[in-house]
């Protein structure tokens, strides 16, 4: 064990004697977190709409349409103004009201809206939500107008009436399913699904780097020394595994919980979530002592580890969630260990499962790590040994 | 350590490594005792490299097995390894890490402790000079400095048996005489030592023992005097010569008195009985071939003759 630890500081030693690997190391996961959060953003930011003319009755609808989230509003005071919007592409849509909406409405004449679409698919989803709002607030100043001509009383006691009644009326709640069951809500693609992809895939990318180190110790002939001493192949090739492992395991933590404090994200279990990533990690330390037994020079191992990462990250659901793989291909998914993490992070962050839920899962990470880290030791030595 | 000079230290036998068509290592048998330096005299492609990659477990032989401090070595036990230090003829070091962190480092693979490792490494500094460089980097080291540092590294855990693969290639008059001085104070303290060469001069100044080396055979075994009791009284002459080498070389064959002639690069070399009254004749003949004759030289019977008289080839061709 004290020969793993040492293998592993000297690999640790060497890595930060380079100075743009202490900036990978502090720098990237900043760059990971900004990723995560820009898909938050996306995912939270309304489209911005904007509302010409003055008046109760825009004044009433702007509240209303604001409440529903759906978008922001931006207030301006032409519909010149207004054109200028939509077609810099400011607002996705405006809405132009005549400034006698109010009084006309009352009136029991009706009232003209305009409405500047801009282009793109933005102004179309937004619209109806939009209109909805406007067509509302109309709905009580029409209200009122029509009883005005009915009764005598004044128009500001039917006002103050039809308005008690809009506001008491029992809201209409909607309540969405999903056919097949599951929880609308679960988005597959909400932020945290994407967080978790993005933490998976980058931490494997990361650890996969060792392969180069160890390319590195056997071209100085270290490699081959250290098997002349007494230590045997399996430890070499854990504790040259081991430095990258502390490196992508420190990286992906401080991911984890700068996302969560600063977006939101949730990772579920938080031990649970760490035991997970650590075995994971493995497996990648891994995959990297194999590439960087098999592989001959740098270059080489470079090319393979960006074309593994990604490609086990893309067939194991880090790039587009596994719920909307196909049978097939959920199924191959599963000779990926992005996959089975993937699951398991589900179980945690979804599910709120615990350590016990995801044991299945890491017990095939864990086959995983130890099948990689076999055939490592395997390869290096007829790699080293051989003639 | 406590070693009783004389008790057999290691030992192989009938050791057999093809490479394809080449035997590289063609049944070489050897022991070497405490105390003990045995030299491994070969020219290059001789397989000197091959046998002691046996030796020290980083390579499984065809055939033969080796014996150190009692235990067997084989390339997938770790079993008598901390009885070895090896010194690989390529340097293995790391270029990123100061002397004294890859002596630290190596110390650990050895299972050494901090405690015991921190005053052995200062003293391994001392010996290879490089005590006031310790904290520097090796890629600032020079061509010397790293090859003493790469010793170092092998005599570390103050092994029983220690394996030098050509030590001294590529390092200057100064720290090459410092390397043989300290072989000799480790093998005068006990330790067993397995040194290659195709330098003559070294061999002859350090082994006890000598085995010629050539084409994967050891094909003469024994102290100096020994094998150069085998060629008898016959002197060998250098001669150099600027010019057809070969050409000249072949006209000396023949020659009477004249029993082994080899080319050098620059020079031919020529085993002769009672050199000295040969020299005007084999001079008149070079003359008479049209070579241009530079510094000659005379020697009383050594190993390059030894090994010339086996070979019929320069130890350095
Ligand atoms: N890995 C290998 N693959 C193929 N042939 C090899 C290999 N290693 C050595 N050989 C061959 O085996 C023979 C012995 O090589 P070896 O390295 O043992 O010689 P050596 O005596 O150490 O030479 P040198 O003085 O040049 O170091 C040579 O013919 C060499 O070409
Ligand atoms: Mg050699």
């Amino acid at each position: 064990m004290t020969k793993v630890l040492s293998i592993a500081s000297f690999n640790l030693l060497r890595m930060f004697r380079e100075r743009a690997n202490l900036f990978f190391v502090l720098v990237f996961p900043l760059l990971i977190v900004f990723v995560i959060g820009s898909q938050f953003a996306d995912d939270d930011d309304a489209p911005d709409v904007a509302v010409a003319g003055t008046g109760a009755f825009v004044d009433r609808s702007v509240e209303r349409l604001e409440d529903t989230g759906a978008a922001s509003v931006q207030r301006v005071d032409s519909s010149a103004e207004l054109r200028d919007l939509v077609e810099d592409r400011d607002v996705v849509l405006g809405v132009a009201v005549p400034d006698d909406a109010e009084d006309a409405l009352r009136g029991g004449a009706g009232v003209e809206l305009t409405v500047m679409l801009g282009p793109g698919d933005g102004s179309t989803q937004v619209e109806g939500v939009v209109m909805r709002a406007f067509e509302a607030e109309a709905v009580a100043a029409d209200v009122t107008g029509y009883l005005l001509t009915l009764t005598d009383a004044a128009a500001d006691d039917i006002g103050e009436v039809v308005e008690r009644t809009v506001a008491a009326g029992a809201p209409v709640e909607i309540n969405r399913v999903l056919a097949g069951g599951a929880d609308p809500d679960d988005e597959p693609l909400g932020i945290d699904q994407v967080a978790i992809g993005i933490l998976l895939l980058m931490t494997f990318l990361n650890a996969l780097t060792g392969a180069s180190a160890l390319i590195q110790s056997r071209q100085y002939g270290v490699s081959r020394r250290m098997v002349a001493t007494p230590t045997s192949l399996r430890l070499i090739v854990v504790g040259e595994g081991a430095g990258r492992w502390g490196v992508g395991m420190f990286q992906a933590v401080y991911i984890m919980a700068t996302t969560a404090v600063l977006f939101g994200v949730s990772w579920g279990n938080i031990p649970a979530a760490v035991v997970l990533l650590a075995v994971f990690a493995a497996v990648a330390a891994g995959a990297a002592m194999l590439v960087g037994a098999v592989m001959h020079n740098d270059e080489q191992a470079a090319g393979i580890t960006v074309m593994v990462g990604l490609g086990l990250g893309a067939l194991g659901g880090s790039m587009l969630p596994l719920d909307l793989f196909s049978g097939t291909m959920r199924t191959v998914a599963n000779i990926t260990p992005h996959a089975w993490a993937n699951e398991a992070f589900v179980e945690l962050s979804r599910r709120g499962g615990t350590l016990v839920d995801i044991l299945p899962q890491l017990g095939v990470l864990a086959a995983f790590a130890v099948v990689l880290m076999s055939l490592a030791a395997w390869r290096l030595r007829l790699t080293l040994t051989r003639p | 350590m406590t070693v009783i000079p004389g008790t057999r230290l290691a030992e192989a036998s009938g050791l057999h490594k093809t490479f394809g068509d080449i035997h590289a290592v063609n049944d070489v048998s050897l022991h070497i005792d405490a105390g003990e330096t045995y030299g491994l005299l070969g020219p290059n492609g001789a397989g000197k490299t091959t046998t002691i990659s046996i030796l020290a477990g980083l390579l499984e032989a065809d055939e033969g097995t080796v014996m150190v401090a009692g235990e067997r070595i084989r390339p997938r036990s770790t079993r008598g390894r901390a009885a070895i230090g090896l010194v690989p003829q390529d340097l293995a070091i790391y270029p990123d890490l100061t002397a004294e962190e890859n002596l630290k480092f190596f110390a650990a693979l050895y299972g050494m402790s901090r405690r015991d490792s921190a005053p052995r490494i200062a003293e391994v500094l001392d010996v290879i000079g490089l005590t006031d460089r310790r904290k520097d980097r090796t890629s600032k080291y020079s061509g010397g400095m790293k090859r003493r540092l790469n010793i170092g590294i092998g005599l570390l855990h103050s092994p029983r048996l220690l394996i030098l693969d050509e030590p001294t290639v590529g390092v200057d008059p100064q720290s090459r005489n410092a390397i043989l001085e300290s072989v000799e104070t480790l093998s005068g303290e006990g330790m067993a030592v397995l040194y290659t060469t195709h330098y003559m001069e070294e061999a002859e100044r350090l082994c006890d023992r000598i085995g010629i080396i050539d084409s994967g055979r050891v094909i003469a075994e024994g102290t100096r005097a020994e094998l150069t009791a085998s060629i008898g009284e016959q002197e060998r002459i250098r001669i150099e010569v600027t010019g057809q080498v070969a050409d000249a070389a072949s006209r000396l064959r023949g020659l009477d008195g004249v029993t082994d002639v080899a080319a050098e690069d620059d020079a031919v070399v020529v085993l002769a009985d009672d050199g000295s009254a040969r020299l005007s004749a084999i001079i008149e003949r070079l003359a008479g071939a049209g070579a241009q004759i530079g510094s000659i030289d005379l020697a009383r019977p050594d190993l390059e003759a030894v090994f010339l008289h086996l070979t019929g080839k320069a130890l350095r061709e």
